[in-house]
């Protein structure tokens, strides 16, 4: 009998059962509001009940001609450093941080505490954290620039100068984002065998080396899924934006998300809107997928 | 075994599916009144109900709920953001709400009304004799035709309030500078805020943020709006004769504006401020005036630990300012007949003279029901600006994302990036587009 | 996988009180937990911002801006807050919403994860992408299909659109987040369990669950807080005020060209409370140790 169990079992094809749930969902919630996307995009269309003229791929042609557009994709690199890049090398120092050192030497309630004061810009309203960034980042009277004329420096003008402003966001966002590499590596360095640091260090290893021998092979697989979600999220970043500088100053800090909702709702250009959208979604399609396939290789080596 | 598992599962997903459409398909509690006739009334409305016109609408509900006893009246409040957002897709749906508060302009309601989401009142409006009580710049941004631009067409929106822009100041600042009474002519103003300079004051609380930094935009039409004809504007606005910016008060006023920034009456480092810092750093006293409209005025007369005053651009031929938002019915409500009541109800004698006591600028109050002084100098100023036709409206009215544009080009020309003939040529590309249609 | 997951060892956090501490602290570690302090502390400044100003009066607020100590504490705002907003019925939307999202999407992963992680099907890869495109889709970009498709199964302006949208687009992160991991768990383990005569259901539940505790908590807390703080969406399947959200309730305190930032300061602390208390509740599960490799 166990012999035709373990056939069976390893027939794949009952697992494909467990898909139907999100494939529907899938269907309804994703796919027909993206094909729907499309279909929008081929037209020129004011939205509601606005008649809807046939426009072909003429929304793509002027979007590839358009220098905003490409202004928001350069900006993009700078949110992909600012959400993905800063936060996930600042999170793993942190996770390994609290767990292990202050976990283990000051107590657990300690590292729990103050991973719950890292996280806690995740869970603020972004738009009154976007009012606060807002008072920090004020030229004359913001906290940053008080602080610096305390110590005889001018500072400049975060929000408002089209040079600075990019990195001003960054800023907001590194803070933002900072708590959820955190909170997930935190959880996955919970799977590492403290006796094997004890080891590493009777053989004369120190923290550091520890830190890159054991802990980073052993949370490799939630390392990769932070930076391909942070990625994601990074590439399709928006709220931030429309909150703190609503893609100024002089449309310096237009990110495509934001773009596309100034299409939809202020130039009433829903077919444009919609092209920037499928634009965005087949770029980032296209890198994820490219992240995948290189974390594919990396777990079957 | 193995076949009673996935027939087991199979069962349990089954069992989620119906369940869950069940769940969707019957739940009475949760689809609220609106779409099962004319038993509830749905007002969907975005106005602060600490503001003259939320507390005259409450009692407008009163009055109303009085007269029509066997009506469910429901208030619903939403957001300004929310509703400009969801509009067209809320008003093409099929629970619509039976009567709506619209922002004016030919972005917003403009569009609503070409795309027929919204009721032409002519009917309405002879009946009730609104047109006595809106009327002049008033009626201006409420009627649209079939292409969104207003100024002429059917009537689609009726407002209650008005409102208009002025300089706020502080008068303990003037004295120290030394002006003594306050100027009469744009000449004797720029003296003044050379004065209020000389004695370390900043003349002007500015501000230039995308989605919230105003004043700069407000200061910079003002200055046109202050040299301009009534043609110049209503060509402008109405998009009738062409409009070209690098003459006329387009010209000087920008010109005029850009020397202002030069000169430092507005200040600097504006690109990354809001109306909200602006207008703080006003009532904390780290400037002498404030271009603002009423909105502000019952805040500032609770926040203000100092004396102060208001007075229109000095010496101005027009002067920023328009109706209210406006009252409007989708052409899918289902309860037409109360919301023209409603809408008369808002504009009765009772609720528009509470308004007027509140500070709001009713349209069709009584002034001498006003007793508190300023309140009503304020509400007189108002009034004889509406009579005398001088109000210009807003600057981003004409062209649907016409008021990022503005804004990017104050920031611009705030960091002194660009100079007024660079935005004057941006102008006219932006605008000439735009009214292309 | 790595060496460290063929030790059958059950690890715990909580470090043994008479080793660790008798050890002494060194500087070093002493220097390590200030700068962690210091950095919580940076964090924390702007959230500080926040308090400080909901406890203050709007002439306080005004006149000395809001960078500066309150000059006497005041609840106005929170008084008015909940004169203006109907806060019980917006939390209940907020709460039921959030609760049923967090639930479904969580079981919605593990199910649509377990094929892909553990069970193998053939174009592994392609589901995922295919999958992963749901978080990759910009959401104005859905607004437009998505309310029309509510309206067309009648489920606008109910709570269960919104629960079905956003179980779905977060079960795709969620499916992604297990997939990964369970594909890092050691084949024997599976192997062994089914040696024994267990079916992949079995496996699933009694398996592969306790296992992945850890992760789904932290799905479990993402979910939550994501979907409380939604706004896009939201916003357009619930034009009804009674089933309004907090958020949407929030955003109702911003006029075109006046807003009340204590009100509006107050109202976010009020907002943020509940997503606190649910991730405090769930730091717990997240800290207790986890079997990495034992069975029965």
């Amino acid at each position: 009998m166990s012999k035709g169990l373990a056939r069976g079992l390893r027939r794949p094809s009952g697992y494909w059962l467990y898909l139907v749930p999100i494939f529907i969902g899938f269907l309804a919630v994703v796919g027909i509001p993206f094909a729907t996307n499309i279909y929008f995009s081929l037209f020129r269309w004011k939205g509601g009940a606005a008649p809807m003229r046939w426009n072909g791929l003429g929304n793509y042609a002027t979007l590839f001609a358009d220098v905003e557009f490409w202004t928001s994709l350069r900006n993009s690199i700078f949110m992909v450093i600012a959400i993905v890049v800063i936060p996930t090398v600042i999170g793993l120092l942190l996770a390994a941080l609290l767990t292990e050192t202050i976990g283990r030497r000051f107590g657990p309630r300690i590292a729990s505490f103050l991973r719950a004061t890292y996280y806690l810009p995740q869970i603020l309203p972004i738009a009154v954290a976007g009012f606060m960034w807002s008072w920090i980042l004020d030229p004359s009277d913001g906290a940053i620039n008080s602080f610096f004329r305390s110590i005889h420096i001018i500072g400049p003008d975060w929000l408002g100068n089209p040079d600075l402003a990019i990195y001003a966001v960054m800023l907001m966002l590194i803070w933002l984002q900072i708590g959820y590499p955190l909170v997930i590596f935190m959880a996955a360095l919970s799977r590492v065998d403290p006796e094997l640091y004890e080891a590493a260090a009777l053989d004369g290893a120190g923290k550091w080396r520890q830190f890159l021998a054991i802990s980073l092979p052993t949370i490799r697989p939630e390392i990769f899924i932070v930076v391909l979600t942070a990625t994601v999220a990074a590439l399709k970043v928006f709220a931030p934006i429309l909150i703190l500088t609503g893609g100024g100053p002089e449309g310096s800090t237009v990110v495509p998300s934001y773009y596309a909702y100034r299409n939809f709702f202020e130039l009433s250009q829903v077919g444009y809107g919609s092209a920037i959208s499928t634009v965005m979604a087949l770029v980032i399609f296209a890198i994820a997928a490219l992240m995948l396939w290189w974390q594919r290789r990396q777990e079957a080596r | 075994m193995r076949a009673i598992s996935r027939r087991q599962v199979l069962a349990g997903l089954g069992a989620l599916s119906v369940s869950a459409l069940a769940l969707t398909a019957c739940n009475p509690s949760s689809q609220q009144s609106g779409s099962s006739g004319s038993g509830t009334f749905k007002i969907l409305q975005y106005e602060d109900p600490t503001t003259p016109q939320g507390q005259g609408w409450q009692k407008a509900v009163e009055l109303f709920k009085a007269k029509h006893p066997d009506v469910n009246v429901e208030v619903q409040q939403t957001s300004f953001d929310a509703f400009r957002q969801n509009a067209k897709i809320l008003l093409s749906g099929n629970d619509v709400p039976d009567v709506v508060e619209f922002n004016k302009g030919n972005a917003d309601g403009g569009q609503l009304a070409s795309q027929g989401l919204l009721e032409s009142l002519n009917d309405a409006v002879a009946k009730f004799g609104w047109d006595k009580k809106v009327t002049g710049s008033m009626a201006a941004f409420a009627k649209y035709d079939q292409d969104g631009k207003a100024g002429s067409g059917d009537w689609y929106g009726i407002p209650n309030v008005g409102e208009y822009v002025y300089f706020y100041y502080n008068k303990a600042k003037f004295a120290k500078a030394g002006i003594t009474e306050t100027p009469k002519d744009l000449a004797s103003f720029e003296t003044a805020m050379d004065k209020l300079k000389a004695v370390g004051e900043l003349p002007i609380s500015s501000s230039a943020s995308t989605s919230q930094g105003f004043n700069q935009m407000w200061v910079w039409y003002s200055l046109i709006s202050a040299q301009a004809s009534r043609k110049e504007i209503d060509d402008f606005m109405f998009i009738k004769d062409k409009t070209d910016f690098h003459s006329g008060a387009w010209k000087s006023g920008t010109e005029r504006f850009q020397q202002w920034i030069d000169k430092g009456y507005v200040g600097d480092q504006l690109g990354g401020l809001s109306f909200e810092q602006a207008t703080v750093n006003f009532l904390s006293e780290k400037a002498a005036m404030l271009p603002w409209n009423n909105g502000m005025f019952a805040r500032i007369r609770k926040d203000a630990s100092f004396d102060w005053g208001f007075f229109i651009m000095p010496g101005a031929k027009l002067s920023m300012g328009s109706s209210g938002h406006l009252w409007g019915v989708p052409a899918k409500s289902k309860n037409k007949e109360l919301a023209y009541d409603w809408i008369e109800t808002t504009l009765s004698l009772e609720v528009q003279n509470l308004i007027g006591q509140k500070g709001g600028l009713p349209l069709a109050g009584d002034i001498n029901s006003i007793s508190d002084p300023l309140t009503k100098e304020l509400t007189e100023k108002f009034n004889d600006v509406v009579k005398a036709d001088t109000l210009s409206f807003y600057p981003d009215y004409p062209v649907p994302g016409f008021l990022d544009f503005i804004q990017n080009h104050m920031q611009a020309m705030s960091n002194k990036n660009e100079t007024a003939s660079q935005y004057l040529d941006a102008l006219q590309t932006f605008y000439d587009k735009g009214t292309k249609s | 996988m790595s060496t460290t997951q063929t030790r059958q060892k059950t690890v715990n956090l909580t470090p043994n009180p008479e080793r660790s501490r008798a050890h002494g602290r060194k500087p070093s570690e002493w220097g390590l937990l200030a700068v962690a302090v210091i950095a919580g502390v940076a964090v924390f400044a702007p959230f500080g911002l926040i308090i400080l100003n909901a406890f203050k009066s709007t002439q306080d607020y005004s006149s000395h801006g809001p960078l500066s100590w309150p000059t006497s504490l005041s609840i106005d705002a929170f008084i008015n807050y909940l004169g203006r907003i109907n806060f019980g019925q917006a939390f209940w939307n907020s709460l039921i919403i959030s609760l049923f999202v967090a639930a479904i999407a969580v079981v919605l992963s593990l199910m649509s994860a377990y094929p892909l992680g553990i069970g193998r099907v053939k174009a592994n890869g392609i589901v995922l992408a295919v999958l992963l495109v749901a978080t990759m889709l910009p959401h104005e970009a859905l607004i437009y299909p998505l309310f029309y498709g509510a309206q067309a199964t009648g489920t606008f302006n109910t709570v269960w659109s919104v629960i079905i949208v956003f179980s779905v687009l977060q079960a795709a992160y969620g499916t992604y987040l297990l997939a990964s991991v369970m594909g890092a768990i050691p084949k024997e383990l599976i192997e062994a369990a089914q040696l024994d005569g267990a079916t992949r259901w079995q496996i699933l539940w009694r398996i592969l669950v306790p296992i992945l505790r850890p992760s789904l908590a932290v799905l479990v807390v993402f979910f939550f807080i994501w979907t409380w703080n939604e706004f896009y969406i939201p916003v357009v399947l619930l034009s009804d005020q009674s089933s309004q959200t907090i958020p949407i309730a929030l955003a109702t305190l911003r006029g075109q060209h006046n807003i009340d930032i204590t009100v509006l300061n107050a109202g976010s602390l009020l907002s943020l409370l509940p997503t606190l208390v649910f991730f405090l509740l769930f730091q717990r599960t997240l800290v207790r140790g986890v079997a990495a490799g034992a069975v029965k």
